[in-house]
Formats: C-alpha cells, sequence, structure tokens
C-alpha cells in the first residue's frame, strides 16, 4: 500500500518558470519503506521534501499522503493534517529553545490538544537514548544529542511518515552514523514510514531504496524507482 | 471537533515571554506609560467635569435632577407617589426678607425638609434646623449682613411681608452654616408650624409667588435625559407641562404644572472645544501607544520568526501563533497597566488643579475618585495593546513554515538587481536602515511626534498675548474705580465714585502720573440725517450676524431705525487714558472734539470729519466734530463702564470739555502709573484702602494681571512639556528597543563583514550613521509636515482664547536636537560593545 504518492508534480520559480526546481515528479513510498533522496546542490531535492511534507504549494501536480490528497486542503486544515501526518526532522535540529528536551518532543502532540501515549514516547525515547537528557534545554545538547531529539520528536506522534532534510548535515561523520543507525532502527522498530534527503551517497546506502535527482526530475539510480 | 490544546499553548506563551526579558521590562514600561496617559486625561477629564457641574449646580443652587415651583400640597402629595421618582422633597415658601441689612444679601424665608436643605447646599453644619416656633437657622453670610455672631441661641430680628401685611419678627437662632457666595440666593429655615401659621393667619392671593407653596425637588434613577423622564413623569401623572397661572387657585390653569430641569446635568452643556482637545488627547495617546506597542512586538516577532515557523511546521495553526502573541501582550498588560492606572492617577491629581487655576470659576476643588476613570483607562489602554499586537500576530500567524525555517531578518528584498557603488559606511547605513521600511516609518513617527508636542506646547503658550490679555482688563499700573466697575455680572452700576478726596491722597502719595475717565450716557441720542443713513446701512451689513449671534438685540436695532435715536456712551478722558489709543491729546482738548470707534473702518455710524450734536442734563445742545476714528479693537475694556449696548456708540472727549460741558462730577476711573520700586508699597495701600477706608472703591493692577497671565502661560508650558517628555520617552525607549533588536539579529551578519575586513571602527561608524539617519528623517518629518500639524494643533488648544494671536516656534524642537542626535548615536554603539564581549569565531558560529 502506498502512503505516499506523488502525480506530476511541479515546482517553478519566477515569472516565466525560469527555475523548475521540481519538474514532474511521479513517485510513490509504501508503508514502512525506508527511502532516501539524493542529488547535488540545487537538484531540487529540498524543494521535493518541502512539498511532500505541505510546507509549501507546487505550481501543478498531487501529492497524496494516506490516500489523502493534501493541496486541497485549506492552510490551516492542511496545518492539522501535517501535525497528525507527517514528521520532520532537519538538518539545522529547529528545537524549540525555550522548550526541554521533553516539551520538544510532546510539542506536536499537545498542538493537537491530545493525551500523548507515553508508553509508545518513552519506549522511542528509549530507543534513540536519550532518556537521561529528557529535562536539559536544547542549548544542553550536543549535536547529535539535538538531532536525536529532532528524530523522537518526528515519531512521537507515529505520524504516516517521516521527511528528514539532511539530518546529518551539521554532523560530524561519527555522529551521522550514530543518527543514521538510530533512525533506521527505530524506523524499523516502530514499523515507521521514512523519506530521507542527503547528498552523501554514503548516507544514502542506508536506506532501502535510493531515489537520485537532477535538475527536478528522477533519474534511474541504483535500486530502481 | 474541539480541541484543548490551551495548557500547551499557555506553556508555549509563558515560555516565550521569559525568553525575552529585555524586551519585556520595555513593553511592560511602554504599556504602562500608555495607560499612565489615559489615567491622567480621563482624571483630569472627570475631575474637571465634576467640578464645573458642581460650581454650576451651586450658582443655581440646586443639585437634584429637577423640581416643580409653585405646587399645592395636593398636587406635591400626588406627584411624590410617582414611581418614577427616586427621591423627593419640598420646602414651603413664606416670603423674602426685607430687613435693610439684607439689601445686598438676597435671602428668602421658608420652612424647608432637612433633606431638600442638603440637596440645595444649605444644610446646617452647626446645631439643628428649626423645630420650635421661634427657632431660625440660616448662613453666615446672612448673620454677617445682619451684624450677628456665629452663636447658637442668638436673637434674628426678621422683616418680610406677607399679602401686604408686614411681619416684624424676632427669632432664636438654632443652626448655621457656612454660607456659600456663588449661590444665587441665601435661605432663612423657620419650622413648618410658624410658616403654615403665618399663611393661616392671611388671606394669600393668587398672584401671591411664594408664600404658601410647595417648591419640590427631585430625583430620577440616573441624570440621563432629564426632560425626557420629567416629560414622562408629569404625563404618568396625568398634568400638563406649563406656566399658566389659575386666577383663582394661583396654580397652573386646569391640569398644568411648573417643572425645573437643573441643567448642570446637561451633558450639552459642555463646549466643544474641551471635547475636541479630549478627544485629540485620546487618539494622540492611542496613536503613540500603539506605535511603541507594535513595533515592540514586530520586532520580536520578527526575532522569534524562525521559531513561530517551527511551529508551524509542527503542526501550529494560524490561530494559535497569533494567540501567542496577543498572550504575551496581555501577560504583560497585567503588570503594566496597574502600574500606569495608579501613577496616572497621582500625575492627574497633581495637574487637575493647575488646568482648573486657569479658569475663572471661584472653585472648590472636588477630587473624583469615580472608578469610571480607572475602567475607561485600562480599556483603552487594552485596546491600544491589542491593536498594537494585532498585525505582529498577523505576521507571526501568517508565516510560511519554509521562509521561517530558512529566515535570516532581513524581509523580502524586492529589488533584484542593484548597481554597483562604491560602499561607505554611510551607504552601509542607509541601505540597512531603509531595508525594513515599517519599522523605519513607525520609528520615525514617533520620535517626530514627541518634537511636535513640545513645539505645538509652547508654540501655544506663545500664542498668548498678553498685551491684548492685559490690556482688556487695564491700561496703565494701576486703576480704580467703583466695585460695581469690575464686577461684570452687576448691572447697575456707579460711576462716580473717584472723588477728589481719593485724588487728593494719590498726590498726597507723590503719584502726580494719573488720569480720569468720566461717563456720561445719553439714552436718547438723535442721529443726525447722514448719521441716520449710515446706521441703516452698517444695521444691513450685520444683520446676518445679528441674527446669527444677538438676535434679541433686532427690535431694538429696528426702533432706532424707526425713531431715528441711539443710546450714546461718553467717556471724558485724561491725558493718560486718552493716550492708549490717541497722540495728540492736546489737540482735542483744544475744543469741541470727540472720537469714535470702530473695527474696520467700514460701516461707520459717525466717521472723521462729521458732526455730532450731543445734549446735556439741562437740554443743552452743542456740536461736536469728529476729528479721528479709532479703527481695530473697539473702545477698550479696561476704560469701559463695563457694558456696551446694541445698538449704540461709543465717544470720547477730553476731560477738561467733558466737565465743562456736563458739569462738576467725579470721575468713573483713575487710572495710574508708579515708578516700578513702589509698585509693591502702592498695592499694599491699595488693598488697605480699598477694603476698609473706602470699601466701595476697588483696583486692577497690572502685576496682579500679569501674574494670572504668565501662571496660565506656565500651565500650558508644564502640562504640553509633560506630555512631550512622555512622547519622548516612548520614542526613544520605541528607539532602542529596535536597534537592540536590529543588533542582536544582525550578529553574524555584522561578524561576517568584520571577518571580510571591515574594522571595529568602521563598524562601530556605520552604526553610528544609523542612528544619525534615523534623526535626520526626524528633523526632516518635523520641520516639514510636523510644521503643519503643529500649526493646527496651536490652532486647536489656544485658538479659542480671545486673547490668541498665532505664533509659531521650532526652538524648543531646536534645542532637543543635541540629546537627540547623542541618544540615537549612543545606543548602537553601546549594544554593540555589548555584543564584541564574545569573540568573532563565536558570534559568526550563532545560529
Amino acid at each position: 500500500m502506498n502512503v505516499l504518492k506523488t502525480t506530476n508534480l511541479k515546482k517553478h520559480y519566477g515569472a516565466n518558470a525560469e527555475v523548475k526546481a521540481v519538474d514532474g515528479i511521479d513517485f510513490a513510498v509504501e508503508q514502512g519503506e525506508f527511502v532516501s533522496i539524493v542529488g547535488s546542490s540545487g537538484s531540487g531535492k529540498s524543494t521535493l521534501l518541502h512539498l511532500l511534507g505541505g510546507l509549501d504549494r507546487p505550481t501543478s501536480g498531487s501529492v497524496e499522503i494516506g490516500g489523502k490528497e493534501i493541496y486541497s486542503m485549506k492552510d490551516d486544515e492542511l496545518t492539522i493534517f501535517r501535525r497528525r501526518n507527517i514528521g520532520f526532522v532537519f538538518q539545522s535540529y529547529n528545537l524549540v529553545p525555550v522548550l526541554n528536551v521533553e516539551e520538544n518532543i510532546l510539542l506536536p502532540i499537545q498542538l493537537d490538544g491530545n493525551t500523548p501515549d507515553m508508553e509508545y514516547v518513552n519506549r522511542v525515547i528509549e530507543t534513540l537514548g536519550i532518556a537521561e537528557k529528557r529535562t536539559s534545554m536544547p542549548n544542553q545538547l550536543s549535536g547529535g544529542q539535538q538531532q536525536r531529539v529532532a528524530i523522537a520528536r518526528a515519531m512521537a506522534s507515529k505520524p504516516a511518515i517521516v521527511l528528514a532534510d539532511e539530518p546529518t548535515g551539521n554532523l560530524d561523520s561519527k555522529s551521522s552514523m550514530d543518527v543514521m543507525g538510530l533512525l533506521k532502527v527505530s524506523g524499523e522498530k516502530f514499523g515507521q514510514t521514512i523519506v530521507l534527503i542527503t547528498h552523501n551517497p554514503e548516507i544514502a546506502q542506508m536506506a532501502e531504496r535510493t531515489v537520485r535527482i537532477e535538475d527536478g526530475k528522477i533519474v534511474v539510480g541504483k535500486g530502481g524507482v | 471537533m474541539k480541541v484543548d490544546n490551551k495548557s500547551i499553548i499557555r506553556k508555549l506563551t509563558l515560555r516565550f515571554m521569559k525568553a525575552g526579558r529585555t524586551r519585556n521590562i520595555i513593553a511592560v514600561i511602554a504599556i504602562a506609560l500608555t495607560s499612565i496617559m489615559f489615567t491622567s486625561v480621563f482624571t483630569i477629564g472627570a475631575n474637571m467635569l465634576t467640578t464645573i457641574q458642581e460650581q454650576t449646580m451651586r450658582q443655581i443652587g440646586m443639585s437634584a435632577h429637577g423640581g416643580f415651583k409653585r405646587l399645592s400640597s395636593e398636587q406635591y402629595e400626588h406627584i411624590a407617589k410617582s414611581p418614577l421618582i427616586k427621591d423627593i422633597s419640598f420646602r414651603k415658601g413664606l416670603a423674602l426678607a426685607e430687613n435693610d441689612a439684607l439689601i445686598k444679601e438676597y435671602s428668602e424665608i421658608t420652612y424647608a425638609e432637612p433633606k431638600f436643605a442638603k440637596w440645595c447646599f444649605s444644610f446646617p453644619t452647626t446645631g439643628n434646623m428649626p423645630v420650635a416656633k421661634n427657632e431660625l437657622a440660616t448662613s453666615t453670610l446672612v448673620l454677617d449682613a445682619l451684624g450677628l455672631p456665629h452663636e447658637i441661641g442668638v436673637q434674628v430680628p426678621l422683616e418680610f411681608t406677607v399679602s401686604d401685611r408686614k411681619y416684624t419678627e424676632t427669632f432664636t437662632l438654632s443652626a448655621y452654616w457656612e454660607g456659600d457666595t456663588v449661590l444665587p440666593a441665601q435661605h432663612i429655615w423657620l419650622s413648618e408650624e410658624y410658616v403654615d401659621s403665618v399663611v393661616a393667619e392671611n388671606v394669600i392671593a393668587p398672584t401671591e409667588q411664594i408664600a404658601g407653596h410647595i417648591f419640590a425637588d427631585l430625583w430620577f434613577g440616573n441624570s440621563f435625559n432629564i426632560e425626557s423622564k420629567m416629560e414622562k413623569l408629569i404625563a404618568e401623572r396625568g398634568y400638563v407641562w406649563g406656566d399658566g397661572y389659575d386666577e383663582e387657585t394661583g396654580y397652573g390653569t386646569g391640569n398644568e404644572v411648573r417643572p425645573g430641569i437643573n441643567w448642570a446635568y446637561m451633558t450639552s452643556e459642555i463646549d466643544p472645544s474641551t471635547v475636541t482637545i479630549g478627544a485629540l488627547a485620546v487618539i494622540l495617546i492611542l496613536l503613540s501607544g500603539y506605535f511603541i506597542i507594535y513595533s515592540i512586538f514586530v520586532i520580536s516577532v520578527n526575532a522569534d520568526i524562525h521559531f513561530y515557523g517551527l511551529l508551524k511546521t509542527m503542526g501550529a495553526t494560524g490561530k494559535q501563533l497569533k494567540k501567542i502573541v496577543r498572550g504575551q501582550a496581555f501577560a504583560l498588560s497585567i503588570i503594566g497597566i496597574p502600574l500606569g492606572l495608579i501613577l496616572g492617577y497621582i500625575s492627574g491629581i497633581v495637574m487637575t488643579p493647575l488646568l482648573l487655576g486657569m479658569s475663572t470659576l471661584d472653585v472648590k476643588q472636588t477630587i473624583s475618585v469615580n472608578p469610571l476613570i480607572f475602567i475607561f483607562a485600562a480599556l483603552f489602554s487594552l485596546l491600544t495593546v491589542f491593536i498594537g499586537c494585532n498585525k505582529p500576530g498577523k505576521i507571526a500567524a501568517k508565516v510560511s513554515p519554509v521562509e521561517a525555517v530558512k529566515y535570516s531578518g532581513n524581509l523580502k528584498i524586492k529589488k533584484k538587481t542593484k548597481k554597483s557603488r562604491k560602499v561607505s559606511t554611510l551607504s552601509m547605513a542607509w541601505a540597512s536602515i531603509t531595508r525594513e521600511k515599517r519599522k523605519l516609518c513607525v520609528i520615525v513617527m514617533s520620535l517626530s511626534l514627541a518634537l511636535i508636542m513640545l513645539n505645538s506646547a509652547y508654540s501655544a503658550s506663545l500664542s498668548f498675548d498678553m498685551d491684548k490679555y492685559l490690556e482688556s482688563y487695564v491700561t496703565t499700573d494701576f486703576a480704580v474705580s467703583d466695585a460695581t466697575i469690575f464686577n461684570y455680572g452687576i448691572i447697575e452700576k456707579n460711576t462716580d465714585s473717584v472723588t477728589s478726596e481719593f485724588l487728593d491722597e494719590l498726590d498726597s502719595r507723590g503719584i502726580t502720573d494719573y488720569g480720569c475717565v468720566y461717563y456720561h450716557a445719553e439714552s436718547l441720542h438723535e442721529l443726525s440725517p447722514r448719521a441716520h443713513e449710515n446706521f441703516i446701512k452698517m444695521f444691513e451689513a450685520g444683520r446676518q450676524d445679528l441674527e446669527r449671534y444677538y438676535k434679541f438685540a433686532i427690535p431694538q436695532y429696528e426702533r432706532a431705525v424707526l425713531e431715528k435715536t441711539i443710546p450714546l456712551q461718553i467717556y471724558g478722558h485724561g491725558k493718560l487714558p486718552a493716550e492708549t489709543f490717541y497722540d495728540d491729546y492736546e489737540k482735542l482738548a483744544s475744543g469741541d472734539y470727540v472720537l469714535v470707534f470702530g473695527y474696520s473702518g467700514e460701516n461707520m455710524v459717525y466717521a472723521a470729519g462729521d458732526k455730532i450734536i450731543i445734549t446735556n442734563n439741562e437740554g443743552e445742545s452743542r456740536e461736536f466734530e469728529v476729528i479721528k476714528e479709532i479703527l481695530g479693537e473697539g473702545y477698550p475694556d479696561a476704560l469701559s463702564v463695563g457694558f456696551g449696548l446694541m445698538p449704540g456708540e461709543k465717544i470720547v472727549m477730553a476731560e477738561n470739555i467733558f466737565i465743562e460741558f456736563f458739569g462738576e462730577q467725579s470721575a468713573m476711573q483713575v487710572n495710574f502709573n508708579v515708578e516700578d520700586e513702589r509698585i509693591q508699597e502702592i498695592e499694599t495701600w491699595l488693598i488697605e484702602y480699598t477694603q476698609n477706608i473706602n470699601p466701595e472703591l476697588a483696583y486692577a493692577s497690572r502685576a496682579t494681571y500679569t501674574e494670572e497671565f504668565e501662571s496660565m502661560q506656565s500651565t500650558y508650558i508644564i502640562m504640553g512639556g509633560a506630555m512631550a517628555f512622555i512622547l519622548a520617552l516612548i520614542g526613544i525607549l520605541n528607539f532602542t528597543n529596535s536597534t537592540i533588536a536590529s543588533i542582536i539579529s544582525r550578529r553574524r551578519e555584522l561578524a561576517m563583514l568584520q571577518s571580510v575586513g571591515m574594522t571595529g571602527k568602521q563598524l562601530r561608524q556605520t552604526l553610528f550613521f544609523e542612528g544619525f539617519c534615523y534623526t535626520v528623517l526626524t528633523v526632516i518629518f518635523t520641520f516639514t509636515a510636523g510644521l503643519g500639524i503643529t500649526w493646527l494643533i496651536v490652532k486647536v488648544i489656544a485658538g479659542q482664547a480671545w486673547f490668541f494671536k498665532q505664533s509659531f516656534t521650532i526652538m524648543p524642537s531646536v534645542f532637543c536636537l543635541a540629546p537627540l542626535v547623542a541618544i540615537c548615536a549612543a545606543a548602537p554603539i553601546v549594544c554593540y560593545g555589548w555584543l564584541t564581549r564574545n569573540s568573532l569565531v563565536e558570534r559568526l558560529r550563532v545560529e
């Protein structure tokens, strides 16, 4: 079953569409899959991820998540959909500096007005090895630790899909491997669908399937489309 | 679906707040300042309103909402039962006091219920209201006039007439109170038993105005629209509003009653210019409060935009983000507003007497602690906060998740390309302050507002023309005349009280520089045919104005046209007073010459060269020649008898001619100058003389009026200065806050500039120029559009004074320029100093 499906997705910039950041991408991800998207700088992979996550609006084409066409929704509707169905991990961690680790992790659930499934959340926290840092503030943590918090936050609400944008971009190689390992392990453990963006082929290889993007288009890569 | 996410929103709001400590302090100060200004304006307004209202009530002699004149007891009982009335009380009339000693102190003799006595400001403070037949209560003014001591038990003689029967009786004083000179009449309270017995002894004629009649005062639930409440009451009781007489009963014809309304409660009595000033102040405060609260929150939202965007990616809706921003503002208001209410109330109380002191009211100061003041001030402050953080809230709500995650502080740059120019520190400074145009505008506006206010206050105080003000009261160092001449309220004037004895007194004190003014009225002056023609022309030309302002005078004009006569006010002038408007006194004194007065020289009844025939008391007529028209302000008020006539002309002749023609008489007024060092001495002597030696005389002195004028002038400067100070504080706060925020948000940018080779000195120079550019723009705005605004404000706040002379100054703002430049230049540099405590590498790494 496809968790995520795009149809002829396009995002053009400029008055005459000079910049074709995403140019007709058809792409699908199955339940529980761990897919990496690779491409050089400016290949359009970040734009694609923003479109997949409902952060931006496409020029044309559609994105379905869990069978729902997300761009037919209004802004606030989309926001609510996003907080229930999509988890994000960013290169720059993007933790809320005024909230501690646990509060950061629970934030998306609480914004929705729900009571978190603490048993599940605790398992995620333990799996990611940040249980001792629960009450620390983000500025007390190392980069790798911050990124693990961000991953826990993305998974805490049991979203349909987790989107990770260069999650290791700010980390040294050892931390990078740690984070990737944890991402992969927890994905498998909790049956979480993950789409990862990276420009680093080594990192990309850790996924089950790799998709290569150049100039806004998918090119056939290792593992096929 | 209703979701409960309040707690997380509250938590985020509080955490965000705690993070911005500096912002919080500035915001609390700003909110407090806003509410200080609101509270003081409302306190001043409420106090002035109640004081003026109470003043009016005392002038009317009534505090109740309304009342009825001359009711029968049956009518009173009937009306008192109405459910529409909240409270009612009455007095029972007897007569007016006719003792010779009370001729100046108009006093009514009545019985009153204690409640009624309270309602008309005449309730005893010592002793009890009369109960026994021989008891009496009255004010100290009546006792003083009768020459009696303020002591319970004193015997008080009274003379009065009821239905042609004269009574002379003696009563025992049972109570008294401090008399109030403002009241229209003094009350003498007797027992009900005595009043009833006198009324019963007499056959009361239906035309009797007082004896035996009930006068009722009453209160409604509230003072809103008393007139319609009164109409409703009358209709409900089955009466008709009227003022007719029934020949037989003396009461209203048929079912007519004579109600009265206390117009002290009429809100329409507040003059529109006061309302305009009030409204203007409220708008100004709202605007300046809005400016700062808005800019504080725009800056803080922009600084935190990254996190708002992040929250949006995490799934916070626009509404939730807006709530976070507004929640912070309201949380800060909880501290700021109460602080402002307290400080504002104190400053309001301090300023009210200053303001009331400017008016000529005989004021009993009342301090109002109306809770409405605080409620309104708090509401208006909250409103300001609400609209101030509305837009910032929207900015946060509208944040696009993608943009916010990438946000680097500077807003969208619309320019796509830009010509390369030589980069200088000044051009970089200019580029960086014009990056955010809206912020630039807000800061420049709020700084300008303070300067504009300062200019306005000072210009307004200069716009009061002291010469014009003094001229209307006194033209020389001192003027002495009969007390009735100085009192505009008195119609009967004594115009010959300055006797030769008084002039001898002046001589004996070595005062030689004096001149007299004599007065004679010719009530039926016959116009010459030519003057009659002119009079008709003048009447027609001025008809529109007459109809608008002096409608009552039109019949007199029409009669004057028919009968060819008008009243003539003739003044005889000594050299000193005449020289205030005419130079050649020798010419005037040399023959049968007169001066006439006019405004523009058009439509003069008598013009220069005309002959005018004047008749004296002996019936002897003489022809005078008009030698000059004195144009401009008309005949000076300070030298006048205290009133003019419509229609009517004023002419002046020399003292010697006046005496020769009208006969030897005492002067109406004497004007004199003394050496500067003797002013104090002479004033002391005049006080003593007019109080103890000849109380009929009164004096006016230039020194006292000058003092009065200056205190009024300084009130304007103090008030305007205070307002400008608060506005300046707001402006500077605004500027400092935005500087700090902008430097913090540009930390990395500045570090980057340094890393590519900009020296610390160049960097500081850039920052200095940024502050400098703000100052320059502020100055440009203040001295262009700001001048227009100043001109307008001056016109509104001072233009209503009759001694107004538009004047204009920018000096105060020029003096403020140096400190302004200093602050604007210092703030960025100080901020930068804090910043550079960290090393360059650290700063470059800052997220």
